[in-house]
């Protein structure tokens, strides 16, 4: 048998996939005021609105092997996720992901109307007094994939996209109601595809890494305490 | 003669040994402590196993990761448990090969008593999902519904 043909025979064998994840390049716009931190027993509201699905084209996806990502449809789920495991002090306060909010006005006007906080959340003063509720993080989830080489036909080719996650958190402090400023997260990578039978995908998780990027911010900023490195998952 | 079997059966212990390491045993789970400040006494502690559930979220508090963690421990009272299981299932009923699901449960638990998480299904097109938590000590049902 030709060297090519061990060649062959060997990639047959290991014919399959390697994943090889990356970091993504993380910017960040911070417009958040200085906080106080969250005492012991305080809540920290989450609500929002995750990317929505991107619209699926089967050629664009066999052309481009998936590399637009998949997206992960619970982004603030994740969020809420994070930060409790990202917390060195369990159980000192809590995160409450709060799924229905009035769609009196557009989020993205909020600033405009920061008395509307309470209205919009459905809370009464004393509620926010008897249960703690210190801060409200509404956070925007923009999820963007652009497809720069689509010369995948399986199981051979080279697919690459690039992808962005941006999450724009604005806060309000519920007891004042008073808005507090905003913090947004960029990340972006290059999703690549090589295959010659054998794949080796370079993926960056955009979505993840400016999900544990806003997490440990908001736990620093907003409770005062230094995220822990170590994750229990 | 006698040196190439040697090479041979070095060769296949080689490749057993090969095969082998990627099994290893479980290390054991440890205990998470869902508490903050004064350690209660033990007395008035409720234990949860793990069983089916793979995360737990404690009164939006708490974030246990099962594959850390095997058990909880916990002051006596009612609770608001999210908990997540997941399922294998055929491609041809969910085209990712699994099935992912959140459970919400406000659970009353007595001091001294063991939980366990629990969760089942039937199969093919149109699969029912149970999930329910089952009081240990007593046998007694205390979310969802049981498989029949």
């Amino acid at each position: 048998m030709t060297p090519c043909g061990w060649v062959l025979v060997l990639l047959t064998l290991f014919a399959g996939c390697a994943h090889v994840p990356v970091a993504s390049n993380i910017a960040v716009k911070d417009k958040l005021q200085e906080a106080a931190p969250l005492e012991p027993g305080d809540v920290l509201l989450v609500y929002g609105e995750n990317a929505p699905p991107p619209e699926s084209n089967v050629a664009v996806d066999y052309f481009t092997a998936g590399c637009q990502g998949v997206l992960h449809g619970n982004t603030l789920g994740e969020l809420v996720k994070t930060i409790l495991k990202v917390n060195p002090q369990p159980g000192r306060f809590a995160v409450r992901y709060v799924k229905e909010a009035k769609k009196d006005a557009a989020p993205d006007r909020m600033e405009e109307f920061p008395e509307s906080i309470l209205r919009r959340l459905d809370l009464t003063k004393d509620m926010v007094s008897r249960d703690h509720l210190r801060y409200a993080v509404h956070v925007k989830e923009n999820c963007e994939a652009t497809v720069h080489m689509p010369l995948y036909v399986s199981p051979f080719g080279v697919a690459s996209c690039s992808n962005k996650t941006v999450l724009e958190a604005q806060v309000w402090d519920l007891q004042t109601e008073k808005f507090i400023g905003s913090y947004t997260v960029l990340a972006e990578g290059e999703y690549t595809v090589v295959a010659y039978l054998f794949h080796v995908v370079v993926f960056p998780d955009t979505q993840k890494d400016a999900t544990e990027k806003l997490a440990r911010e908001i736990l620093a900023r907003l409770a005062g305490l230094k995220p822990t490195e170590h994750r229990d998952d | 003669m006698r040196h190439r079997a040697y090479t041979t059966a070095l060769g296949c212990v080689l490749f057993l040994l090969f095969i082998l390491s990627g099994c290893a045993a479980g290390s054991p789970k440890g205990v998470y402590r869902a508490y903050y400040g004064i350690e209660p006494p033990e007395s008035e502690l409720a234990t949860l196993e793990m069983g089916a559930a793979y995360e737990l979220i404690i009164d939006d508090r708490y974030y246990i990761s099962g594959g850390k963690y095997g058990t909880v421990k916990l002051p006596a009272g009612t609770h608001r448990i999210k908990w997540s299981t997941s399922f294998g299932v055929s491609a041809m009923v969910e085209p990712s090969g699994y099935a992912a699901f959140d459970i919400a449960s406000e659970v009353y638990l007595e001091a001294g008593h063991t939980y366990r998480f629990f969760a089942d299904r039937t199969t093919g097109h149109g699969y029912r999902v149970y999930h329910w938590i089952e009081d240990m000590t007593t046998g007694r049902l205390v979310q969802g519904e049981k498989k029949p």
